[in-house]
């Protein structure tokens, strides 16, 4: 009966219906993955992620002979993600490539060219950009209190090989670079080959001779926004962090900010401030929400002038060019994660950074660190890295300096 | 139940003039009006309705208080016969889920933006409907009907949304008359209906997670808040469509209808960079007979609605002088179709003592093409009542009692996507539970209507429980205040 009823409908249907759309059916997506970058080592298989843009739905499929076949896909748009790691010697190589809206309405192919990047010696292992919250909002007081000037980045050496942190350079805000603040207008530059740069507008930069600040295996030393002893009841409390103990610090000189806190020069080193493209803050920060954060080891002089400019906005920002090639790491992080899941949604180029971390809101107090992988004969951790921060990172409820045993460098003589 | 309820109340019990109970207001073409008995008249009211309880679609209040103030009146302006009446609602609801920008949610409309946050909802509805009817000689008449409703709805609870919904109808209608028994009619059926709603947070501090819903617990993981949050949503709903009525006078009287409307509803987001979200075609059919002779009284009501949900597939175009969302493909990706049927018969005795029995069947078939989903349900409800009108002096007392029981006949949720956890397929599950609940019904209403002269008084007030499985029950009451004149 109730069959009968509606084949009678769908007969009323059939007569008043004047605008046909697709009979709806899945779609096959063929990826091929073009390796004619790639020099010496060529992966076995790659796994290929197909990412609808609209629902984030995600479905994989391993290579055969460089090409993969994704069947039962809703039509739609597709963000592609090819990767694969393979092991040379104690280095690791990560290949991995991306192609952004793909339209997969019916069945189709893409090709997607990968790129490889080896895996540094030096990288972030625990990134604290989040903020915190002092005192939570009430009806009393509709905004709480928060505060963010303990933000700092723990850099590792997860190699067998002493490195030095002398002239490394350090920068975030990519997300002032990138995009407009609502992501309506992506910025570009006119520059010979612009793919093969990142743009910058802040850069802080480690002082030394190149022998300076050694740091050994298993090794950290961290980079702060105010080295200071956050918990003191005057800053954050107990919702903070003691950075007293810090490598480096991003102040030039004792500042009195507008709010009468006085930013005090500590023992940890300070950084140069080699480029500034734009207004000069008192202090150096990282988006609590929606930022990046990349180590790179310049291979140019950096000047502090003749800036390049957004040619399509004219409020878009000044900004430096940096070969990415000089990139050691980078993470990106997003205040939610659909945000980065949209096509578009990531500062960083996948070869540098695939993936990003969400904690969900701002000032929660919580840190990303990265995930132990192994550990050598000699009690060092090594931290997985395969270039893709949605994979080698996990969130932590509370920051914590040197996490899972890491030494301090044997240079830093104030360190409790 | 509780609509039905009420108007049988107010109709039978003789609140309304003898031109607001004309049988051709009970169609969509006012032109019939013009033909048979019209009286002026006027009442205004104040009422309070108590809402209370679990048994409910958990997108409607688990408690809700209404204030409304309203008021109708007819009258004869040479040829033309008017009816003109007006309604205020102020609403307040408490205990909603899963909807945080649409003022009423509907199973044929997937997208919106859906929460998990309990919250309260205020509302306030101004209702405005007008009929007029002219006679064009012996035998023929036109009408027009103009309606216009505008609501505005604000959730209490983070993600929060203000939301304003317009709709303003007109229905042209024309009547023929070729006998004194018999009344052939005509009509459209034109409305548009917009509503803007734009979602934000009280605590900028805090994102919210939402999920921009496809239909059947499909949905796109979406938030408010921040500079990339869900913007405003816009829904612009054009409706055409028409009728052909049918009286008869004699031995029995009979009017009767056969409608059809075609609508759509295009759902934009951000409407500085729209983004559709998904059109809805909604195609109803309905038909309506009423015959009264003598003792006998009987009504049959029957619907049927079948609503298809298009998504389009849309790029961003980022360059900077021609921003926008392209359209590469669309697709008919759901389907939700819903039929109704009552019956109604009562039989009055010589003492004004009525007895009756009605039976309503109501049944959804929803599916989600890929992956496939499927949600449906059917029921059938049976009931039996009794009413009598007592007359005391100038004063008049009116009784009514009702009993039935609805049985649920069977129903399903199949959610065969990947976001099992997604509150979306919580918010099914839960509607599911709902609509095959079975459960029994009773009611009682009351009205006193006293005073003599060109003023009358009214005192009416009813209460209705349905109680179902589990201690979960709905009770609904109300009283109302009012001046006939």
């Amino acid at each position: 009966m109730k069959k009968l009823f509606f084949a009678f409908a769908a007969a009323l249907i059939a007569l008043t219906a004047c605008k046909k759309e697709n009979a709806i059916k899945t779609v096959t997506l063929t990826v091929t993955v073009d390796e004619s970058e790639l020099t010496s080592v060529k992966p076995d298989t790659y796994t290929v992620t197909a990412t609808n843009s609209a629902t984030t739905v995600a479905v994989s499929a391993k290579t055969e002979n460089g090409i993969a076949t994704i069947p039962g896909l809703v039509p739609g748009i597709y963000n592609l993600n090819v990767a694969a790691s393979v092991s040379e010697g104690p280095a690791i190589l990560n290949f991995i490539g991306t192609a952004q809206s793909v339209q997969v309405t019916a069945d189709a192919s893409a090709t997607v060219k990968v790129a490889e990047s080896k895996t540094s010696a030096l990288v972030f292992k625990e990134v604290y950009y989040n903020g915190c919250t002092i005192v939570e909002p009430s009806e009393e007081d509709e905004y709480g209190e928060t505060y963010f000037r303990d933000q700092f980045y723990e850099i590792y050496n997860n190699s067998t090989e002493t490195v030095y942190a002398d002239g490394l350079c350090i920068a975030v805000g990519l997300w002032q670079s990138y995009a407009s603040y609502d992501f309506s207008v992506i910025y570009t530059y006119d520059i010979p080959n612009p793919e093969k740069y990142i743009f910058l507008k802040t850069i802080w930069q480690i002082p030394g001779d190149g022998t300076q600040y050694p740091v050994k295996p298993g090794e950290s030393f961290v980079v702060c926004q105010w080295g200071t002893n956050h918990t003191a009841e005057t800053l954050a409390g107990n919702k903070s962090i003691d950075l007293s103990g810090a490598e480096f610090e991003a102040i030039i000189a004792e500042t009195t900010l507008w709010n009468g806190l006085v930013i005090t020069d500590n023992a940890a080193v300070n950084m140069s401030r080699v480029v500034e493209t734009g207004y000069a803050m008192p202090q150096w920060m990282a988006s609590v929400g929606d930022d990046a954060v990349v180590l790179f080891n310049p291979s140019v002089e950096l000047k502090n002038e003749n800036f390049i400019s957004c040619t399509n906005d004219e409020y878009g920002p000044d900004v430096r060019e940096v070969l990415r090639s000089d990139i050691l790491d980078a993470v990106q992080w997003r205040t939610n994660k659909e945000d980065g899941e949209k096509a578009g949604g990531l500062y960083l180029p996948a070869e540098i950074d695939g993936g990003f971390q969400a904690l969900g809101a701002s000032y929660t107090g919580k840190s990303i660190s990265r995930k132990a992988a192994s550990t050598r004969e000699d009690g060092t951790v090594v931290y997985q890295d395969t270039n893709n921060a949605s994979v080698d990172f996990q969130i932590n409820d509370k920051p914590e300096v040197r996490r899972g045993g890491a030494k301090k460098p044997s240079w830093n003589t104030w360190a409790k | 139940m509780k609509r039905l309820f009420f108007t049988f109340t107010v109709l039978c019990l003789g609140i309304f003039s003898a031109g607001a109970q004309h049988p051709w207001m009970q169609t969509g073409n006012a032109a019939g009006t013009a033909f048979g008995l019209w009286k002026d008249g006027g009442a205004v009211n104040l009422s309070a309705i108590q809402k209370e309880g679990k048994l409910r679609p958990v997108q409607e209040a688990s408690s809700s208080t209404a204030v409304i103030a309203s008021t109708y009146g007819t009258a004869n302006v040479g040829k033309v016969r008017l009816y003109g009446d007006f309604a205020f609602r102020n609403i307040f609801d408490k205990g909603l889920s899963y909807n945080t920008n649409l003022y009423r949610t509907a199973l044929d409309m997937p997208y919106y933006i859906l929460d998990p946050n309990e919250s309260n909802w205020t509302r306030q509805e101004y209702d405005m409907n007008v009929k007029a009817s002219i006679p064009i000689g012996e035998r023929f008449a036109a009408g027009l009907s103009v309606n216009y409703l505008d609501c505005v709805g604000a959730k209490q609870k983070d993600p929060r949304s203000e939301t304003y919904l317009v709709k303003a109808g007109v229905c042209p209608g024309v009547v023929w008359k070729p006998s004194k028994k018999h009344t052939l009619g005509i009509s459209g059926d034109f409305l548009y209906s917009y509503e803007r709603a734009y979602p934000s947070n009280n605590n900028p501090k805090l994102d919210q997670k939402t999920i921009s819903t496809l239909g059947l617990g499909e949905g796109a993981n979406s938030y408010v808040g921040g500079n990339n949050g869900l913007h405003d949503y816009h829904y612009t709903l054009w409706r055409f469509g028409g009728a052909v009525q049918y009286s008869y006078s004699g031995s029995w009287n009979v009017i009767s209808e056969l409608g059809v409307r075609k609508e759509s509803t295009e759902v934009i987001h951000k409407i500085s960079l729209p983004e559709s979200m998904g059109r809805t075609d909604r195609l109803l059919f309905h038909a309506m007979l009423e015959a009264l002779s003598g003792p006998h009284f009987i009504k049959v009501n029957g619907s049927f609605r079948t609503t298809d949900g298009t998504e389009k597939i849309q790029v961003k175009d980022n360059t900077s002088l021609s921003q926008g969302w392209i359209t590469v493909a669309q697709n008919k990706m759901s389907r939700y179709n819903h039929a109704s049927v009552l019956a109604d018969y009562s039989f009055t005795f010589p003492t004004s003592l009525s007895i009756g029995a009605l039976a309503v069947f109501d049944m959804e078939s929803d599916v989600y093409n890929i992956p496939v989903s499927t949600f449906g349900y059917s029921r059938i409800r049976a009931g039996a009542y009794a009413s009598r009108r007592f007359q005391i002096r100038k004063s008049s007392l009116n009784l009514r009692a009702d009993a039935g029981y609805t049985a649920s006949l069977g129903g399903d949720y199949v959610y065969g996507g990947s976001k099992t956890d997604s509150p979306a397929v919580a918010l099914y599950r839960e509607l599911l539970d709902y609509y095959t609940s079975s459960y029994a019904s009773a009611a009682i209403a009351a009205a006193y209507i006293f005073g003599g002269g060109k003023l009358r008084y009214s005192v009416s007030g009813d209460a209705s429980i349905l109680a179902g499985p589990s201690g979960k029950n709905y009770f609904t009451g109300s009283l109302s205040l009012g001046i006939l004149f």
